[in-house]
């Protein structure tokens, strides 16, 4: 992982593809790659489907390694979804195999002169892009179904369906998952519209011939990542509830706590939670003969994910996790297991975030487009975004677009971006970080590790009000460094509760990477990301006051505990006074 | 379930299941129960003196619990009421997983949430309190608490027994002291009934 592919969509006689060393970039790796080279080549205030922009595709600093964990892939570009900064970030199996041929990251830059569709294909000794207009408008899974007919099953790939060729805002890039199917997006911010605006379909990765990247201290790595490993499996989320019910076991407890965002925000709690919590998904699955346990990529030892089968044992997607659950079901009012796994898999195939699509429903049916809890007009509604049709066209740009079109004051949005699965009245200390974070409303952006593990900015009060603002600044730079070194935040719990198992990859990190790590190393990582994004944003055009909730968190009630927004602005614009 | 604050018992029902079925009564749990409790007691001592929990289980596995929809930290002092709802859970993922537990770092970010002893109501005196079992807790806490028998609502017995494969399961059904064959078994009866269940494999 020692250089740099950069292909320019616009060169004069079609695309130019360029091999370069890792110069300034050198040391960097997923989300600290990604958003240095968007804060420093892209003109803040492009246009995030013009010319200028850049997609950026970079897997963490451990991908393509034998680490545990290690095969998250990072996707950065100026979103047309926020007009900001963004880092998506996406499991499957791509980041192995590109760490392993050996680039740090792809840069997709310039504007092709016409609407000709792309294929890249990348493998240890050459890159070659052809112009292929016979994917166009094709699913995702039509579509690996084609690449694996033409280049065989050892090929990952990254793609987009047709809501990125539309270059629609709530447009995904899929990641192939080990079965070769492409079940894993970077969801969030539009990126998949930003690979459409550049022409490219899909990109194949083929890693034969190539090797697990070597560690500089083999011995230490290895006894460290024995260590990581058996501490992920001690710990009771990562080692036994992650791994029976995925991330859905949260149904339940979101919606005991009066905090489960249902039939667009308006309630806390919802009725038909029992019907497809994380419990009934996973015995639905078993009877089925599908799986409740499985990995979206090789060295996952949590495997948080799952194979759903439809009524006949049919595969009909992944296992959708909560906030796909939530985002289709209880926000819409919808209780029907198989029907959101319809959209999910409609989703992945459109190429689309599931957050946003299903945010975006249900402020379509406070409009009055369909009724809350409605399964039919659901799918219905995803259907069109497929299709492209103007009501497709319309909802495929999101909630905030669409709550405009529809005059809807109710639109769950920060940074234009739509919120995840837990009301922000409730546990309002996620309001902090949905307000702040440079990504717009983000669960991810502060997910990990805390202050007193990392010695990040000091130990925590619990008691003192500010505690909140305190825990969302320290996580938001705890998340940033983790999502840099390419290994999935869910290891967070494990090293949250453990300190046997943070030292362990303290020791992971550097028996790689030859170089002590230390919490003060990680913390500095973490602040330099999270500095190089909000300078970005800031030159344009975001200010404070893009830093805030919609205002009817502060004045709608939320049942059954009725409560509302207390944070002040003033503990908003803190965060960031490190 | 709703939770309903009658004692009352219309129907006794008692099912044995071989046990690679019994998993198939835990969402029962998740729905929620009545059970007998000292109203006025504290948490802790409901879990450990009703639910005959040991210490170390409560510490260990135990670490998420609700008191009428509030985050509980303190189980000493948050005291059971009358029709009190309570829910248990094992560790959660994610941030705001992490938020429920008890006593955690995180519990800040859920204060407005959070239980605050506001009752002192030291009658003790036998009543019910809803209980709900998730995830782990269910499987862990299931097959003793339905041995012992849960008091439920018939139609909530009957929209399980909608599932057939359950009916599979089942070695025998008796109510009412009667033992039924589970293969002709109509759970029509069920309808607005209060069902004392108890499982046994
Ligand atoms: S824990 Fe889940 S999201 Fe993380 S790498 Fe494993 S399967 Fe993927």
């Amino acid at each position: 992982m020692d250089k740099i592919l950069r292909i320019n969509m616009g060169g004069q006689g079609g695309p130019e593809i360029k091999t370069e060393p890792m110069g300034d970039y050198s040391g960097l790796a997923g989300r600290a790659m990604t958003s240095g080279i968007v804060s420093k080549e892209v003109p803040p205030l492009c246009h995030p489907l013009g010319e200028d922009n850049k997609l950026v595709i970079a897997p963490g600093m451990l991908s393509g390694s034998l680490a545990a964990m290690s095969g998250r892939i990072s996707v950065g570009c100026k979103s047309p979804l926020t007009g900001g900064i963004k880092e998506s970030n996406s499991g499957g199996q791509p980041s192995q195999v590109l760490a392993r041929i050996g680039y740090a990251a792809i840069v997709i830059e310039g504007k092709p002169a016409d609407d000709t569709l792309y294929k890249v294909f990348i493998n240890k000794d050459n890159v070659e892009i052809t112009p292929d207009n016979s994917l166009k408008m094709l699913g995702n899974y039509d579509l690996v179904d084609k690449m694996k007919a033409a280049h065989g099953d050892k090929i990952a790939c990254i793609s987009i369906g047709p809501a990125g060729e539309m270059k629609m805002s709530a447009a995904s890039i899929a990641f192939t998952d080990m079965e070769l199917r492409p079940t894993r997006h970077a969801g969030r911010g539009g990126t998949g519209a930003v690979m459409g605006s550049k022409g490219v379909k899909v990109i194949v990765l083929d890693g034969e011939g190539t090797q697990a990247r070597s560690p500089k201290d083999p011995d230490k790595f290895k006894e460290a990542n024995k260590a990581f490993t058996a501490g992920l499996k001690k710990h009771p989320v990562t080692g036994e509830g992650l791994p029976a019910y995925g991330t859905n076991v949260l149904t339940n407890i979101l919606n005991e706590a009066g905090a489960y965002p249902t039939n667009n925000f308006s309630s806390g709690r919802f009725d038909g939670a029992g019907k497809i919590s994380g419990e009934t998904e996973a015995e639905t699955e078993t009877a089925r003969g599908g799986n409740p346990t499985h990995g979206c990529h090789k060295g996952c030892v949590i495997q948080c994910s799952g194979i759903y089968n439809d009524k006949d044992g049919n595969y009909l997607t992944k296992q959708p996790e909560y906030e796909t659950i939530w985002a289709h079901g209880g926000n819409c009012g919808i209780d029907d297991l198989d029907a959101i796994a319809m959209m999910d898999r409609l989703d992945d195939d459109y190429g689309l975030d599931t957050i946003e699509m299903g945010a975006t429903i249900a402020v379509a049916m406070e409009a009055g487009l369909a009724k809350f809890g409605d399964a039919e007009a659901a799918i219905g509604f995803v259907k069109e975004v497929g299709k492209g049709t103007p009501l497709g066209r319309v909802l495929g740009n999101g909630a905030a677009v669409t709550g405009q079109v529809f005059g809807v004051e109710r639109v769950p949005v920060v940074k234009k971006q739509a919120m995840p699965a837990y009301d922000p009245r409730a546990v309002q200390g996620i309001a902090v970080t949905y307000a702040t974070t440079p990504m717009g409303a983000d669960h991810t952006a502060g997910y990990a590790v805390t202050a007193n593990i990392l010695g990040v900015g000091g130990t925590v009060d619990p008691l003192k009000p500010e505690g909140q603002v305190e825990l969302s600044r320290n996580l938001q730079i705890a998340t940033a460094a983790i999502d840099s070194t390419g290994m999935c935040l869910f290891i967070a719990f494990a090293i949250l509760d453990q300190a046997d198992t943070f030292q362990a990859l303290l020791d992971l990190i550097s028996g790689f990477t030859g170089a002590g790590m230390t919490g003060d190393d990680v913390t500095e990582l973490g602040k330099s990301v999270l500095k190089n994004e909000r300078n970005f944003n800031a030159a344009a055009g975001f200010t404070a006051a893009d830093d805030r909730l919609p205002e009817y968190f502060k004045k709608e009630a939320l049942p059954p505990h009725n409560v509302t927004l207390q944070v002040t602005d003033e503990e908003l614009d803190s965060v960031f006074n490190w | 379930m709703d939770k309903s604050n009658t004692d009352k018992i219309d129907i006794h029902l008692t099912v044995e299941i071989k046990p690679e079925f019994l998993s198939l009564f835990f969402r029962l749990l998740a729905n929620g129960f009545n059970i007998k409790a000292e109203i006025g007691s504290s948490l802790k001592e409901f879990f450990l003196d009703r639910l005959g929990l040991v210490e170390t289980y409560l510490e260990d596995r135990v670490q998420t619990i609700f008191l009428n929809g509030k985050a509980v930290d303190n189980i000493e002092t948050a005291l059971i009421t009358e029709d009190s709802t309570i829910a248990l859970s094992a560790a959660m993922p994610g941030l705001v997983g992490a938020t429920f537990r008890r006593g955690g770092r995180y519990a800040p970010m859920r204060e407005k949430i959070s239980y605050d002893t506001e009752v002192n109501d030291h009658r003790h005196q036998e009543g019910l309190v809803f209980l709900k079992l998730f995830n782990m807790i269910a499987k862990e806490m299931g097959p003793e608490i339905l041995k012992r028998g849960i008091l439920v609502k018939g139609e909530d017995l009957a929209d399980l027994f909608k599932n057939r494969e359950i009916l599979s399961g089942c070695v025998s059904v008796t109510y009412d002291n009667q033992i039924q064959n589970p293969d002709n078994f109509d759970d029509t009866f069920l309808q607005e009934k209060r069902v004392l269940l108890k499982i046994l494999s």
